[in-house]
């Protein structure tokens, strides 16, 4: 079985190493990360990959505008992407812990990885 | 002083008695001991009828003086007063403070002698109108100096009341911008709690991280205790979690979105904020909800916000120990007192079925003087510094756009305070599956007076 490229996009090094290390701990995952937002667009050209997950508060670039310009792009328009957030009420919770923001898949940090597996899962199987 | 011509000759329009804001005869009273004096004074007053119409009193002492300017003072009050200065009861600048106090609104005139020229001269730094030394008076001099003294006593008056009305002003004002400060702090909260709210989530995230690898991991771990470690630390990243998800719920400052609400949910979430007071403080607390109950609806960060505040109000007036009870339950309306300023489509009415959220405490209640006024804006007891005294006014406002009705009451046996929200019950509450009739029906429904909150 292939293994899933999954590119992350976030700032902080601590987390996204930590993501890293327990995708691939699972056999399934292949994981790249960028911590400088202004890199995101070259960066997930040249990798191509199945999953994004992207950070939706950053430094540089707000997660919103990568969204819209990886949408933009022909190569990347089709490339699931999960947003990731650090500011979720407890009205926008859904009973399965996803939330959904304007058409996009959101999941709030922290979440058990557990939990972020199966929403990658079911993104992936979407996306076929 | 120049020599007027002893024909009365007609006064400046200006100072016409038309002008005056009262009708009628100018009335005057003139304290004056001595009979030759006043005979002079009152043929000149006489001579000076053609441009005003006087209307003369005699006073001989000071203390008759004082007797008749208070008898009219209500209702009838003298213009003026002419003042000799040698009544035989007479004892200096105090005279003129003593006439003064007793006619506030008098134009004061000061009939001076030859010798106290400085004495008349102080009195009017004190306030007086006007003073005439005796010796030199003649009608047409009288008659501009009443006019005068009438007129600027009446620009004085006008006077005092304009700054009356420009302190309420300030004051008001001062008001308002205390109000738009504490919303701008309220504003500044807002964008604090999502900054901190973001910073400690990526720490949380780390730490799931983490201890989702070892739970993994955890047969190969040797120890007894594992499991209940990383259980522990599990539930403690979740409740951090929990506690910044309510923060940032709470602080935002969004536009109001009345959905439904079961408030047993929203009591719940007030206490998990306070647990930290209550624990310090060693309350005992005693939960009484009714379940199932019947939704409200509401915007439920605001009634969050007014709940907290409550419980925090009851919270500080139990410093040592004592016990908090807070009760959901349902209600009828039994009678409502008309609340004058509500407008009938937001009234609860007699016969509403509502949901009473209460909160007891047992401490020292409210003084009943004071009673009125918790839901005034900055009114507080707690000292300078404490709190700013907006929360209850907040709370009622808050309440009352939600069209139901807080109140405020004091227990007595045991002492304490009662604070009630009283909201329109809406939805049924969630069905059950079981076929037992939902309590709502069997349970006596409290009667419940609704007095103006």
């Amino acid at each position: 079985m292939n293994k899933k490229r999954v590119l992350i996009i976030d700032d902080d090094i601590a987390l996204t190493q930590m993501v890293k290390i327990n995708l691939e701990d699972t056999g399934h995952y292949d994981v790249l990360v960028q911590n400088r937002s202004n890199r995101a667009l070259p960066t997930a050209r040249e990798y191509n990959p199945d999953l994004i997950l992207l950070d939706y508060i950053m430094p540089d670039m707000d997660g919103g505008d990568i969204s819209a310009q990886l949408r933009s792009d022909p190569l990347l328009q089709n490339v699931p992407v999960i947003m990731v957030t650090a500011l979720v009420t407890n009205g926008e919770m859904n009973g399965d812990g996803f939330v959904h923001r304007g058409g996009h898949i959101m999941v709030a940090k922290p979440i058990k990885f557990e939990k972020l597996e199966q929403c990658i899962d079911k993104c992936l199987m979407n996306a076929l | 002083m120049s020599i007027m011509n002893t024909q009365a000759s007609p006064p400046t329009a200006s100072l016409t008695r038309d002008d005056r804001p009262s009708d009628g005869p100018l009335r005057i009273l003139c304290v004056e001991d001595n009979h030759g004096d006043y005979r002079l004074l009152e043929e000149h007053i006489r001579e000076a009828a053609l441009a005003i119409n006087p209307h003369l009193e005699r006073a001989t002492t000071l203390a008759g003086a004082i007797t008749r300017l208070e008898d009219g003072k209500e209702e009838s009050p003298f213009d003026a007063v002419l003042l000799d200065l040698a009544l035989p009861d007479s004892s200096g600048l105090d005279t003129y403070h003593q006439v003064r106090k007793a006619a506030p609104r008098t134009a004061i005139i000061i009939l001076s002698g030859n010798n106290d020229r400085e004495l008349a001269l102080e009195m009017v730094e004190h306030g007086a109108q006007d003073y005439l030394p005796k010796n030199v008076i003649t009608p047409d001099l009288l008659t501009r100096s009443i006019l005068y003294a009438v007129k600027r006593q009446d620009y004085r008056t006008q006077l005092e009341l304009l700054n009356e009305r420009l302190r309420n002003t300030t004051q008001e004002l001062q008001t308002t911008q205390m109000q738009i400060i504490q919303m701008e702090k309220l504003d500044s909260l807002g964008r604090i709690a999502a900054g901190v709210a973001h910073e400690v989530k990526n720490p949380l995230g780390i730490l799931q991280m983490g201890v989702d690898y070892f739970a993994r991991r955890r047969e190969q771990f040797e120890g007894e205790h594992t499991h209940l470690i990383l259980t522990n630390m599990q539930e403690a990243i979740a409740r951090a979690d929990t506690i910044i998800r309510e923060m940032v719920d709470f602080s935002r400052s969004d536009q109001f979105e009345m959905k439904p609400c079961c408030v047993n949910t929203l009591v719940d979430r007030a206490l998990r904020m306070v647990h930290h007071e209550l624990v310090m403080r060693n309350i005992t607390l005693i939960k009484e909800f009714t379940r199932p109950i019947s939704m409200v609806s509401a915007d439920s960060s605001k009634l969050e916000q007014v709940l907290i505040n409550i419980l925090m109000n009851s919270i500080q007036a139990m410093p040592n120990g004592e016990t908090l009870k807070v009760r959901t339950h349902y209600a009828l309306i039994e009678a409502a007192q008309r609340d004058e300023g509500r407008r009938e489509m937001d009234r609860l009415r007699q016969d509403d079925e509502v949901v009473v959220i209460e909160v007891r405490d047992h401490g020292p209640g409210i003084a009943p003087e004071i009673l009125d006024r918790v839901f005034e804006p900055f009114f507080t007891t707690k000292p300078t510094g404490e709190g700013t005294g907006l929360g209850l006014s907040v709370a009622k406002r808050i309440i009352e756009l939600h069209r139901g009705n807080l109140q405020v009451q004091n227990v007595i046996n045991p002492q304490g305070l009662r604070v009630r929200i009283i909201l329109k019950a809406t939805d049924p509450p969630e069905p059950t599956t079981s076929t037992v009739p939902s309590p709502r029906h069997h349970l006596a429904l409290e009667p419940l007076t609704l007095a103006s909150s």
